[in-house]
């Protein structure tokens, strides 16, 4: 009969451990302990518990779920957090030009469809900058590279290259610039992103 | 307020008091969480699921409300007591003083007095 005593119980904890799962860890083990308490205490009058005992202890104490509730009710309630599919809106807005270009155009819709933002922050959610970094990083790129007049170089037994500026030199302002908008943009969507409870 | 069955209007009028009536409890001493929450539930009005209890008893404790020793017990496996800190205490006391205002209005309401 002892073996019945530790199937019906921890067959019951583990009802409980199960239903408690949605709660932090540290408060779960501690529920679930103190119940564990209760059922040792209430059965230890009885050298060898019946099963109709246990059960009357195990009733006693309600079910799993009817603990579990009380356990959730003691939550303290919820801050009011980024919705994932905002926080995947603003991720392929910022990098999602890099996913073949495509990413950026899904940021865009979630971004559309999403109640978490007024008109204009939406705007400025597209324009600034439409492709996101990938976008303004090869604009960027490019508008140095074609900037400036190229040099031409001739050594001395007269072979001559033409050479282009450097592009790093004449970039970094721009690159800078290309990176500003699309984090000030990212920056701006997550400030005033509306918030679920 | 859509109609509620008898159980759930309890459950509902429960939420609020029963934790002052757990502090309550603990007026006169320390007491083991068992027997607290035998008692409490003897009439089966304050408390049915008497496993609901220890989450407000874990609650309790993080507020500063209530502190638990565990101590050896001769007859069987350790027991967890719990006593009333002075903030819980006060919160008791402040709770006493509103439920008497609270059942005073609402009997007088009940009876058509007001």
């Amino acid at each position: 009969m002892q073996d019945l005593t530790t199937v019906q119980v921890r067959e019951y904890l583990g009802h409980l451990e199960r239903a408690l799962r949605d709660l932090p860890r540290d408060r779960r083990t501690e529920i679930v302990e103190d119940i564990r308490a209760h059922i040792d205490d209430a059965l230890s009058g009885h050298p060898d518990p019946s099963a109709t005992a246990i059960d009357a202890v195990l009733q006693s104490l309600g079910s799993p779920e009817e603990i579990a509730a009380a356990a959730l009710a003691e939550m303290p309630p919820a801050r009011p957090q980024l919705a994932t599919r905002d926080a995947v809106a603003v991720g392929l807005l910022l990098g999602g030009g890099f996913l073949a270009g495509v990413g950026w155009f899904v940021g865009l819709v979630l971004l559309w469809t999403s109640n978490a933002w007024r008109t204009r922050e939406k705007l400025i959610g597209t324009f600034l900058v439409p492709g996101g970094l990938a976008a303004s990083l090869v604009a960027g790129g490019f508008a140095a590279a074609v900037s400036g007049p190229g040099r031409t170089v001739c050594s001395a037994d007269g072979l001559c290259t033409a050479s282009r500026p450097n592009v790093l030199l004449r970039g970094l302002p721009l690159l800078v610039i290309a990176v500003a908008g699309p984090l000030f943009s990212t920056f701006w969507l997550i400030r005033h992103a509306r918030r679920t409870p | 307020m859509r109609h509620m069955e008898p159980e759930q209007l309890l459950t509902h009028l429960r939420r609020g008091t029963l934790e002052f009536c757990v502090l309550a409890a603990l007026r006169d001493g320390e007491r083991y969480a068992g027997d607290l929450i035998a008692d409490l539930g003897a009439d089966g009005v304050l408390v049915t699921s008497e496993g609901t209890v220890y989450p407000m008893l874990s609650r309790l404790r993080r507020d500063g409300m209530v502190d638990s020793t565990w101590r050896e017990s001769k007859a069987g496996p350790p027991r967890r007591y719990y006593q009333l800190t002075s903030r819980g205490e006060l919160a008791v006391r402040s709770f006493a003083d509103q439920w008497k205002l609270f059942r005073g209005a609402v009997d007088r309401v009940l009876k058509g007095e007001m």
